[in-house]
């Protein structure tokens, strides 16, 4: 069977840019402002969700789509109008990816008030604990993501370019485009006078251990920014599956993130792109394989996801004493 | 005059720190049995470094520490304390949610099964305040009690050798001198004392030599009496008091 | 309509699930206490011993008494793996609470889609543990099985044998002093590596024991340990890190959870599949008003 290069090295990019900008995201909670963010991947959700109902919703209106937004009938009727409508459908992806920052951020705000009262291990555990139950959550409430079945239907800004090709293409290139200026736009934050003072924070705690000396208003307003982030990282990686499920939205994510901060440096922006690189590079070489070779392609997943926790065990482990020390 | 005895304990040139941190430098004394002897300086001199050492829990950088005829350093800490040398800390040093009596079982643990309750036995004669709480949790005990307590857990293996980091560190003048005391009773048992104390005047008193440390490097030793002629020493630590200090030796 | 029977039904479960939240709760307990971690692979302790105990009572035919304790020592045989490969290697190394504690992350998924791989190729994605349990009585109509012989017992005498040991024997004591402090103990001349490797051993066992234990109760995944580590980590955490601190949190969070939700359920109409919100609330609750949970220790820094 012929591998389509093209929709190969696409779906790599798309994957490079999503993953870049989660890892910026943490990189900036933690390798920079020092919060262990265990939960990443519930703030990375609330950009599919967010982005998922708008889509839904909006599209039901603007193109006058009856019925259930969550069966699979109005799913189609949106992707056909996202391709007879290109400026209706980029109209919805702005509000969408603009509404999903927002209510990450707003989120990160809440966020911010354990993150302030609790000790490190603490808010590790809490924001842990709180992806956990909003899997749960959200998979036991229909009405937010579609609950067991999730939720089509959403279509890429670019499905009116027929060509299938192009489309990936395309929308690989808005993503990277905007994966890249995000990371030029914290470097600029984290070399301003914030960012050297986010970087004294840091250092401070490391030595300190303790919260105390800490200004809370600044712990908020990192976590809101990373959190719209992460959210942008959702969105932008639901428009490119077309479908949300909350199941999908595991540990694993997480764990991603923190696999790509630490495998080029945590605190060190340029790192990232590299563990970006590699997760991409391994998520495509595994849906090539479920492609290519006949296993199903839950087990390649498994298989995937243990690599993955693999290699983050032997970088902490391997690493020399103190690998994993922030940046510059 | 105290004799000089046998030396049990010899380091020469030991230099030591955390990773790639030089703490101490090039740095050699000496124990004899039945002896005090004292390690002062200012903070920061490296004292706690130097002692912790012996014990290896410390990043060695070159030198030796003979115990005997044993090479101490590369020696795993349990190996070095089996061995007959005990230490406390200066801060954590009791198990504060245990009771008193399991504290010293804790230091019971290098002895045969057969000898533990006897050896703790004795140590509550050395301290009787102690055998009068002994269920009590060691939390509840206040500064000085728990400095006893931990120097007691440290002689229930019977050691040769027992290093105290700073006993008498922020405790009231009367309990400190009280704490001095008894470490003076546990000398005239036949233990040798390495001694770390800031308040160096007191610690003087009862000491039979002393090493004068300052930023990791060793500035002057000698008997009390030698140190207290000593203009630096002086200067240094015991400040303009000079007829405050009456060593041992000429009392 | 809240209905006698219901409720008689769901107090009586809560007992069940407290049980195995309190197990599980003073594993956990034990391991940061012990290991000065929080180790997020130990659901994946119990979720070996939950398939160990079904795969040997439904394929093999074993019976439980034989089944259950090879659970707890595959659970102890993998805690004691986990921390000899990855989580001394890393405290050696300096390795901070974060570092490691992404490291039991890591190991957490690597051991759960592992299961996942041999539990998806032997067709046992879902399976229950195959014992007889006989319905010994009924209380208001409501059945009581054998299981409540098993477990409500096994729990308590587990948890009695865990203090006893840790209170009375020379060992469990070295254990609390390494708890207390890990460098004093090793100053005392006491053998931390040896001491820690027989924590995970008994953090393994009972653990281990849970997990089988659920295997009888429920149906079981290879994400059951996983789900169960909310709940896991509430009770350790409103009990104060102590261990009857601990168990009297398993059931309260075992109660709070099922009659509670029954309750919102038949109150309010809040669907029962939210009872982790329960959970999750009374531990957020605790953690920002009284981190010493039930006891009334200050809690250390780890």
């Amino acid at each position: 069977m012929a591998i389509d290069l093209a929709i190969f090295f696409g779906t790599m990019a798309v994957y490079f840019g999503v993953y870049l900008i989660l890892a910026l995201s943490l990189n900036l909670e933690y390798g920079f402002a020092g919060q262990p963010d265990f939960g990443k991947v519930f703030f990375f959700s609330l950009g599919a969700y967010a982005s998922g109902a708008l889509v839904a919703e909006l599209i039901s209106v603007l193109g006058n789509i009856p019925g259930d937004i969550f069966s699979a009938a109005t799913a189609n009727l949106r992707a056909e109008y996202a391709v007879s409508n290109p400026a209706g459908m980029w109209l919805v992806f702005i509000i969408a990816i603009v509404v999903s920052m927002v209510i990450g951020g707003v989120f990160g705000y809440l966020a911010s008030y354990p993150a302030i009262r609790l000790r490190a291990d603490y808010l590790a555990i809490t924001l842990l604990l709180t992806a956990t139950i909003s899997e749960n959550f959200v998979l036991s409430t229909p009405g937010i993501a579609g609950g067991a079945n999730g939720l089509g239907g959403i279509p890429s800004p670019f499905s009116w370019l027929t060509n299938g090709r192009l489309a990936i293409g395309a929308y690989a290139a808005l993503v990277l485009a905007i994966g890249v200026a995000i990371y030029f736009l914290l470097e600029r934050l984290l070399n301003s006078p914030y960012g050297r003072k986010l970087k004294s924070i840091r250092d401070d705690e490391a030595v300190a251990k303790s919260f105390g000396k800490v200004t809370p208003r600044i712990k908020a307003q990192v976590l809101v920014i990373a959190s719209a982030i992460a959210a942008l990282s959702g969105a932008l990686y639901t428009f490119f599956t077309n479908y949300e499920f909350a199941g999908s939205f595991t540990f694993v994510w997480t764990a991603n993130a923190w696999i790509m901060i630490v495998l080029g440096g945590v605190g060190n922006n340029r790192g990232a792109l590299l563990g970006a690189f590699i997760l991409a590079a391994l998520d495509s070489t595994t849906s090539l394989a479920i492609v290519m070779i006949n296993i199903p392609s839950y087990e390649l997943s498994y298989a995937r996801n243990m690599i993955v926790a693999a290699v983050l065990i032997l970088i902490l482990c391997s690493a020399p004493r103190g690998y994993s020390q922030r940046g510059h | 005059m105290a004799m000089v005895g046998k030396t049990i304990l010899e380091a020469t040139g030991v230099s030591c720190g955390y990773g790639k941190m030089r703490i101490v430098n090039d740095v050699s004394f000496s124990l004899h049995e039945s002896e005090i002897a004292l390690i002062m300086g200012p903070n920061g001199s490296g004292k706690s470094t130097l002692v912790k050492a012996v014990v290896g829990l410390i990043d060695i950088f070159g030198g030796h520490i003979l115990f005997g005829t044993t090479e101490l350093i590369g020696m795993s800490t349990v190996k070095i304390i089996r061995l007959g040398v005990s230490y406390i800390p200066q801060t954590n040093n009791i198990f504060p949610n245990l009771t008193i009596h399991e504290n010293l079982e804790m230091g019971s643990t290098i002895l045969e099964r057969e000898s533990r309750q006897r050896s703790i036995e004795r140590v509550y004669e050395l301290f009787p305040e102690l055998k009068a709480k002994h269920m009590d949790s060691a939390n509840s005990l206040s500064g000085g009690e728990r400095q006893i307590l931990a120097i007691a857990r440290g002689l229930i293996g019977k050691p040769r050798i027992l290093i105290l980091d700073e006993p008498t560190a922020g405790l009231a003048p009367k309990i400190a001198k009280n704490v001095i005391s008894r470490i003076t009773e546990i000398r005239d048992e036949g233990v040798s004392v390495l001694l770390v104390e800031q308040n160096a005047r007191t610690a003087l008193n009862v000491a039979d030599r002393g090493f004068v440390l300052v930023a990791g490097s060793k500035l002057a030793e000698g008997t009390p009496q030698e140190l207290t002629r000593n203009e630096d020493v002086v200067r240094l630590f015991l400040g303009k008091g000079k007829s405050e200090f009456t060593p041992r030796s000429s009392q | 309509m809240i209905q006698a029977g219901d409720l008689v039904s769901t107090v009586l479960n809560s007992f069940l699930v407290g049980s195995m939240y309190a197990l599980l709760g003073v594993s956990l307990t034990l391991s940061i206490n012990g290991a000065k971690m929080y180790n997020w692979a130990h659901g994946e302790l119990a979720t070996v011993g939950a398939y160990i105990a079904a795969v040997l009572t439904s394929f093999e035919g074993m019976s439980a008494l034989i089944a259950i304790p090879l659970a707890m020592l595959g659970a102890a045989g993998l805690a004691v793996a986990v921390d000899e490969s990855t989580y001394k290697p890393l405290v050696r190394r300096g390795a901070t609470s974060i570092q490691i504690m992404l490291a039991s992350i890591a190991v957490s998924i690597f051991v759960r889609y592992g299961i996942f791989i041999y539990a998806a190729a032997a067709f046992i994605l879902t399976i229950k543990a195959n014992v007889e349990t006989p319905v010994l009585t009924s209380i208001l109509g409501v059945e009581v099985t054998s299981l409540y012989l098993w477990i409500i017992p096994a729990a308590l005498v587990t948890v009695f044998a865990l203090r006893t040991f840790l209170t009375k024997t020379l060992t469990g004591k070295q254990i609390r002093a390494m708890s207390d402090n890990a460098e004093l103990a090793r100053v005392s001349g006491i053998n931390v590596t040896a001491l820690r490797r027989n924590v995970w051993i008994i953090v393994g066992v009972i653990a281990g024991l849970a997990g089988a234990f659920w295997a009888m109760y429920s149906f079981i995944t290879p994400e059951i340990g996983f789900d169960l580590l909310v709940d896991s980590f509430a009770a350790a955490i409103v009990g104060g890190l102590t261990y009857d601190g601990t168990v009297i949190a398993g059931y309260i969070i075992g109660l709070a959870e099922n009659v509670g939700a029954y309750l919102l359920n038949q109150t309010l109409g809040v669907p029962t599949q939210y009872k982790i919100l329960i959970t999750f609330s009374i531990l957020i609750a605790v953690l920002i008003a009284k981190p010493s949970g039930l006891t009334t220790k200050r809690m250390r820094e780890l």
